[in-house]
Parts: C-alpha cells; structure tokens; sequence
C-alpha cells in the first residue's frame, strides 16, 4: 500500500460575494499517493482551481482537513510556515501572466532560492543553470526576459521556478492550455521525465482529457464544487459512469476514428453550468442530466464505491 | 558569469531603447515636443550663458529702458523698470523647473508608496484609511489649497512649492492605487505571495517597476502642469517674489500696461505655452511607448 | 474549380513592420471557399492564420500590419484593390467574422438588445417598408432564436457581464448572422470556452451552415475540431499553406511531413502515452528560410528544400501538397 502524501477530509471553501455565498469547492474528500500524478478534472465553475489554490495557501478553507504528510496544512501563506512553502509548489495556467515582465528568466528562478537561503549569492547563477537544463532550456536563457520567449518556454521557466525549491508536491493548473500541440507535448514529456528523475507527486489540473488519459494514474472529476467520480485512468475512460463524465467524454473533438469509436455516444452536451451562487437543488448536475430520476431534484447523492478505486456520486448506482 | 551579464545588459538597454524610439518618433508630434523640452531644459541649465543680460534677472532698474519694443538689442524688449524681458524669460525657466523638479521629487516617490500600500491591501483597513486621505486632499480645488497655504504662511517660493507638493501626492497615489490593484492578481505576484517573499519585495520588485509606465507618462504630463500652477501662484502674488523672475508674476506686471506694452505680456506668457505643450506632446508620446501592445 | 467560389485568396503576402524591422509572416497563401462550404483553416499560434482572416476581412491593424501583394475575390470583387476603397462596405455586406473572445467583442456598457438592434439599424437588411424600433427589435428577438438562446425576450435586457461565456459567443454569432449570408468567418470561436459549451457552439454553426446556405471558414489550432466540423481542410505552417485536403484525405493520408507531426503529436484518448512532438521552434519571421519555411526541422529535408519553396500541387482529387517530397520540381514558384 503506498504512502499517502494528501489527504483531504470534508474540505469546503465557500466564498461571500454580493450576489450571495459561492460554494466553490462543497464538502470533497480525497487522497493523493506519493508519486502518482493525480488528475483533477472539471469546467469552469467546478472548483478544480479553487482546491489548487487552497493547497498552495492563497486562501486557507472554510472548513475540513488537509493533511499533507500527517499535518494540517489548512491556512493562508501569511501563516504558513516556511518549510510548507517549499513542500508545495505550484505552475499556473496562463505563461503570460506568471512571470513578471520585468524581471530576468535568472532573477525569477533564482528568487525561492535566495529567499528560502538555499544557495549562497555566488552559487545562486550555477543552480539556475542547473534547474533550466533540467526543464530543457538552455543556460543562456538566464539572461532573458519573458517577453523574448515563446508561452511554451515560459511556461518552462515556471516549471524550473517551482522545481527550485525541491518541492515533494507540485501542482499543475492547466499547465499546457494555452500552448499549441507541438509545445504541448515538449513541456509535458519534461514533467514526465522530471517526475522521473526527482521522484515528485504531481497534482495535475486540466479540462483537456487526452491528456489525462496519458499522464495520469488516477482521475477525478469536478462539477459546482463537488467531486463526481474517482477512478483508475484506464477505469475512467473505458468505464465512465457518472453523466457529466459521459457528456464530457462525448463531447470532446478527437482527431482518429479509433478514439471517435470510445467516445460514449449517447450523452451530447447540454444546458449550461449554472451559476455557482445558484446551485440547483438535490444533485447540482440534474438540469442537465439526460438519465436524471425523480430523487435528482431531491436529494443530493452520496459518494458510492463501485470497485476498490472507482467511486462514483449518482443515484442511479445507489442499492436499495 | 559576471562579464557576461553585462554584455546580456548591454544589450538589453540598447534593443529597450530601439524599441521605445521606434515607437515614440512614429510620432512627429512627440519628437517636436522633446525638441522644444531640450531647448527649454538647455535655458534652464545655462541660463547665465545663454541671457544676454544675465543681471537683470536680479535688482535692476535702468529707467532709460522702460517698456521699450522689441528690437535686435532687446529681443523681447523691455519691462516697466527697463529690464530684458528675453533674458528674464530665460532664468524664468530655471526658476520653473526648479520648481517642477523639486515638487515632484518628493510629491511623486510620496504618493507612488501611498498607492502602492493602499492598491496592494484593496479592501483591508488600510486602504480606507489611506484612500480616504487621498480623497480629502483631492476633493479641495487645487488653486485654492495653494492659495490657502501660501496666504497662511509667508508668500515665498518654497511655501509655493509646498503648497503644490502637498496637493500633488493623492494624484500619484490615485494613480498607483489603480495600476496596483490590478496587478496585485497577475500570477506572478500571486507566485511570489504563496512562495513566501516579503512584502516589501512584492511591493518594490515585482510591482513597481511594472508600474513605471504610467508614472513616467504622468510625470512629463505633471512637469507642465506644476510650472503652470507655479505661474499661477505668482501671477496672484504668492510666488516666485520680485526682483526675481518668475514667468506667471512677469504677465501681471506687464497686465497693467495692455494692450500699448503688449511684449511685456505676451512673450512670458508664449513661454509658459511653450513648455505646458512641450510637456504634453512628450508625455502623449511617452504614453504611445507604453501603451502600445506587442506585435 | 466548379461553381464560382464565394471566397477566392490569391497570392497573399502580409507583413508587419516593427523596430526589428518587417516580418514577412503570410507568405504567399492561395485559399478558394464555395458556396455553403465548411472549410477549416489549421495551425498553430503565430502560423500567420489570424493575420491572414483579418485581411479579408478588413481589420488587420494597418501600421503595423501591411498587405504586401495579392487579391481577394469575394463573390467576383476584390476586397482588397485600392481603389475599391469606398465600395468596400457594399462589397463586404454578406461576409462577417467572429472572434475568441466573445466577452472583447461586446461592448459591456450596453444592453444585448441595444447591441443588436444597433447593427440591424445600419446594415442593409433592415425592414425598409417599415423601419422602427419595434421591427427592429422583433428581428433582434428572432435571432437570437436562430442560434438557440433560451429565454430571449429577457436576454434582450441583459448586459453582456451578466451573461455567460457561451451565451455571449451565441450573441455575437446572432450579430453576425444579421450581415453574414454569404460567408461567416468564426476565428477559434471556441477556445476560450468549457468544452461542453465548445461543443454546442460547434453544432449550433453547423446547425446554421446547413440553414442559411452559408460558407464558413472555421480556424482552429485543434485538428479534432477540424475532423468533427470541416469538409475541407487548409494546413498552415509559418504564413504557408503546406496542405490541403477534404478531411476524410487528410486524417487518413497526411502527406505533408509538418502535418504528419502534428497528428503525431496529439495525445490520444485511447492511450498511447504523450507523443514526442516537433522538434524545434517556427522560424524567424523577420530572417525567414529562403525555401521551404518548415524545412530547418523536417527530418525529410533534401538540398531542393533550402533553395526554393514547393508550390501547392494537386496529387489527387481534392488534395494539394506543398512539399518536394511529392514533386513540384518543375512548377514555378508561387
């Protein structure tokens, strides 16, 4: 049995807006193992980056427990300890904005370095070149500034700043979206190959199931919060339960007949997600759900175990 | 490793400059206004060499010369007490720019740091507290806060140049409250916070010289504005203080005598224009440099 | 060719002019669409395929932007002629684009109603017999039935902040169904949309397509949406168009060698693992490569390849390669 490195209980963050409370993430429990690349799924609205965020310390929750190697991690940055900060690191979705325009390719990775006092000031330029080789850059990008480089290099330059600190956990939110394909698959064979080398846990975060299909070991999907349906990849997409999972599959343009042939047919999108301040009652995802039964409008599911990995939250596998 | 980032430095400032001069001289507009700025800075500056009466920009009275017109000897003719207005409108620039630079030496770092607090805790105590301040300040009509305070004290030019500075600072602040705010949810300050840097590092490495843009731009804007309100100041009498010359109370003394000793008026005010516009067509330029987005 | 197309692109060269000095980025692109065709333009970020729409469509920012050369023939004018200067806007009346980002293109101080209605009232299929504000609106209502908004009436009303992503990409697609009879061109109309709600757009177009009897030119980086949407494909690489093909022909027969890694580097939803990709970077546009611009990383490169650029030869029926590797040794350059 592998050691879990997170484990996340009853975990709620709820937002107080204008318009009413935003439940965000709703009561979602969760384990990540070490050295897995655990998947999180979801569209916009389900919570997917919210949870990141919460791991990484820009809100501490509202409520549950995070236990990252047996401790509670749940606060803000401004209270977390230091050591916590270099444990998880995160890469954010969009290259554009998480590197400051103003700043040096060497003084943005070199900067954990120096602030968490890992490297003496005249080692500071040698463990930069370390860390871009090792995200496949060239050393003399050292010396670049973000808007000289390509979203797919920068996005590098992002990956190497969080790798700085010898992180055990490392949080992708959408890394690769933005990127064209080419690009895509060089910044993701460098994680893969990363992940090797240093032995790191990834939670990965992205709406793009091809490649979770291909990095993954275990995936999840998110919907208005709530965590629909857990399995092994291969589980997950062969097998998909739930009918936000099978609406997500089918709609998915593919470009072989062979993945075109996997695709569940039957379920082809519909509605929109609704607003998050305005969660429909019962289960969230009933106003859009083409198999919904009577208690959908009623009662909210429980989370059910189907095998020993998959877990599915639906009435229509509950046993009466 | 040291030589070679300053070559990569080198390099850096000479495609930065490039790029910033390929998009400021698009412009025929903004390189006439740095002309014109250059000129006017070169008075300032050399202003004893440049006057061919460098004396009468102190106590002299020649009453041979009254309000005489302009000719080759006097360019601008001469005043009520026989002064050169030319060489009078040249040290004129140097008192105005003394003025503009030291005003906004302290007004600007003094509301740049205001905002940057304030913008980067929107919404927490302090940003009230500090942008309600601000608001106090701003709500007062500027004139009459200079007025107010050079009335109080002694009419001279440091209160002058207290009076702007005091009223200058929450335009700044204002300033770099909105720029601050919104920069406060890029991701790399989002990166920086979660990672454990200082505030003080957040605050003056990674926003502020994100912020340089729109400082610059309002800055030259402000030189124009500052000397224009230091004119004003003297115009009324609270000023720049006679004998010296200052641009705004050598349009008053020459008021008196319209429209017969019409270059007693008309040639310090041309000169106020002249660097007001000056500094506008720069800062309309500088905001081209900043405000244009990559190809 | 067939019928008379309705879009006809010929030898297009566009430019930009910056500090560094001009980038040639569209190189040449010739590009023909039909009447009620689906065509797809595909390739990635910088490939010059924006740059390419927005000259047709007459909103390439001028400085910088520049149309070194070629035409564009839509229903028989060119578009592009200098001195059709004014009657541009007869000429362009039935062709209409639509962008990314829906929530950009909608101006967040006015209602969707007053948005709609605006272009109704300038566009010459406004009621002429009776031209009022109640004719008007009923036509705007009628619209956005077109393309599938639940409750209009109420969405008239709306600003577009309160509206979302989908639903504002729905209330521009209605606007420009209001000039766009002939030829809609939707720039990845899709992208900065959910998945779910990318979907729905996709078959609302088609949906439209088939209804109105209109053409479209789809442009997309994902070569899955090109499969599931387009009847014929364009494949662009830096400013160059190096295949073209009916779908079908494409998918089952890249002969292209940037289009066969660029299928290659798709991850599959059926497993496989995460593909290599391409290696190397888009050239340079301000110092591009003499030849054929994806050559530098073609592992097929041959000394032809550097010297001169392949013109777009028709291999078989409905499929043209750009690429010495399937001839065109003998053609004249482009």
């Amino acid at each position: 049995m592998r050691e879990e490195l997170l484990t996340i209980r009853g975990f709620k963050k709820y937002f107080r807006t204008s318009q009413g409370i935003v439940r965000a993430v709703d009561a979602i429990d969760f384990s990540i193992m070490l050295g897995e690349t655990f998947g999180l799924v979801g569209e916009s609205g389900s919570g997917k980056s919210t949870v990141a965020y919460v791991l990484v310390g820009v809100y501490g929750p509202t409520e549950g427990q995070l236990l990252f190697e047996g401790q509670d991690i749940g606060r803000d940055f401004r209270i977390r300890s230091m050591r916590l900060k270099k444990d998880i690191q995160i890469v954010f979705q969009d290259p554009g904005s998480s590197l400051n325009p103003r700043r040096s390719v060497k003084q943005i990775v070199g900067h954990p370095l120096r602030m968490h006092h890992l490297q003496r000031k005249k080692n500071i330029a040698a463990k930069v070149a370390e860390l871009l080789t090792m995200v496949g850059l060239p050393v003399d990008y050292m010396h670049k500034y973000p808007r000289a480089i390509g979203g797919g290099e920068k996005q590098l330059v992002a990956i190497a700043r969080a790798l700085a600190t010898s992180p055990s956990l490392v949080i992708l939110d959408e890394p690769t979206s933005a990127l064209d394909v080419s690009m895509q698959a060089k910044v993701l064979n460098q994680l893969i190959q990363i992940q090797e080398d240093l032995n790191l846990t990834y939670l990965f975060i992205t709406h793009d199931l091809s490649i979770m299909r291909n990095l993954a070991t275990r995936v999840a999907i998110m919907y208005l919060g709530k965590l629909e349906e857990v399995a092994r990849t291969v589980d997950f997409f062969q097998k998909p339960r739930h009918p936000y999972t099978q609406m997500l599959l089918s709609s998915i343009p593919v470009s072989s007949e062979e993945e075109a042939a996997m695709k569940p047919k039957k379920n082809p999108s519909k509605g929109e997600i609704p607003s998050p301040v305005n969660v429909p009652s019962g289960c969230g995802f009933h106003p859009r759900c083409r198999r919904k039964i009577e208690t959908c409008s009623e009662l909210d599911p429980e989370m059910l175990k189907i095998n020993e990995e998959h877990f599915v939250r639906c009435h229509l596998y509950a046993t009466s | 490793m040291e030589r070679e980032s300053n070559v990569h430095f080198s390099v850096r400032i000479a495609d930065t400059s490039r790029r910033y001069w390929y998009r400021y001289s698009s412009n025929p507009m903004s390189v006439l206004g740095l002309v014109l700025f250059l000129i006017i800075i070169m008075c300032a500056l050399f202003a004893p060499l440049l006057a061919p009466y460098p004396k009468h920009a102190e106590a002299f009275v020649d009453v041979t010369n009254i309000n005489q017109p302009p000719s080759l000897k006097h360019l601008f003719g001469t005043d009520k007490i026989g002064r050169d207005i030319f060489s009078r409108v040249i040290f004129g620039y140097r008192f105005s720019l003394m003025i503009a630079i030291m005003v906004l030496g302290i007004s600007v770092p003094f509301g740049v740091v205001v905002g940057l607090i304030a913008g980067y805790y929107k919404g927490r105590w302090i940003d009230i507290l500090l942008m309600r301040i601000t608001d106090v300040f701003l709500a007062v009509p500027p004139l009459l806060l200079a007025l107010m305070i050079t009335a109080v004290l002694e009419p001279n030019i440091m209160n002058a140049m207290l009076a702007i500075t005091v009223m200058w600072w929450p335009l700044h602040a204002r300033l770099l409250y909105g720029v601050t705010s919104s920069l406060s949810d890029e991701y790399f300050v989002i990166s920086a916070q979660v990672s454990g840097s200082s505030t003080i590092h957040i605050l003056f490495k990674e926003i502020l010289p994100n912020c340089i843009g729109p400082i610059l731009t309002k800055v030259t804007l402000d030189v124009g504005w500052v000397i224009l309100l230091g004119a004003t100041l003297s115009f009324v009498g609270l000023g720049i203080q006679p004998p010296k010359p200052g641009l705004g109370s050598m349009v008053a003394d020459g008021a008196k005598f319209l429209p017969g000793v019409w270059w007693a008026v008309v040639f310090p005010a041309f000169a106020i224009v002249l660097v007001v516009l000056s500094c506008n067509l720069i800062g309309d330029g500088l905001h081209d440099v900043f405000a244009v987005e990559e190809v | 060719m067939i019928a008379d197309p309705i879009l006809e692109i010929r030898d297009l060269h566009v430019g930009y002019r910056t500090y560094k000095g001009f980038l040639r980025v569209v190189n040449g692109v010739n590009m023909t669409v039909q009447r009620a065709e689906k065509v797809g333009l595909v390739g990635e970020a910088g490939c010059g395929k924006t740059t390419t729409v927005k000259s047709v469509g007459q909103v390439l920012p001028i400085p910088p932007g520049h149309i070194s050369k070629g035409e564009c023939f839509f229903r028989g004018k060119d578009l592009l002629d200098p001195k059709m200067h004014f009657a541009r806007r007869t000429q362009m009346s039935g062709l209409s684009m639509i962008f990314q980002d829906p929530t950009a293109a909608l101006n967040p101080t006015f209602t969707i109603g007053t948005q709609i209605v605006d272009v109704i009232k300038y566009s010459r299929t406004r009621d002429h017999k009776t031209p009022n504000s109640y004719s008007d609106r009923d036509k705007a209502v009628q619209i956005l039935r077109d393309v599938a908004m639940p409750d209009p009436a109420r969405i008239m009303k709306n600003y577009p902040i309160q509206l979302s992503g989908g639903m504002r990409q729905r209330v521009c697609i209605a606007i420009s169904l209001i000039r766009a009879r002939d030829l809609l061109i939707a720039d990845e109309p899709g992208t900065s949309l959910d998945v779910t709600i990318q979907d729905q757009i996709h078959h609302l177009l088609q949906k439209l397509v088939q209804e109105k009897g209109m053409a479209i030119i789809l442009i997309t980086h994902s070569l899955g949406v090109i499969r599931e949407m387009v009847d014929l494909v364009y494949v662009m690489y830096a400013g160059d168009i190096v295949e073209a093909a009916k779908t079908q022909d494409l998918f089952a027969r890249p002969l292209n060698p940037y289009t066969q890694g660029l299928l290659a580097s798709i991850p599959k939803m059926t497993g496989g693992g995460i593909p290599m990709g391409i290696e190397g970077r888009i050239s340079d546009y301000l110092d591009p490569p003499g030849g054929c611009r994806f050559q530098p990383r073609c592992k097929d490169a041959m000394p032809i390849c550097e010297r001169r650029k392949p013109p777009l030869v028709e291999i078989s029926k409905d499929h043209w390669v750009a690429c010495f590797l399937h001839g065109g040794h003998n053609r004249e350059t482009l």
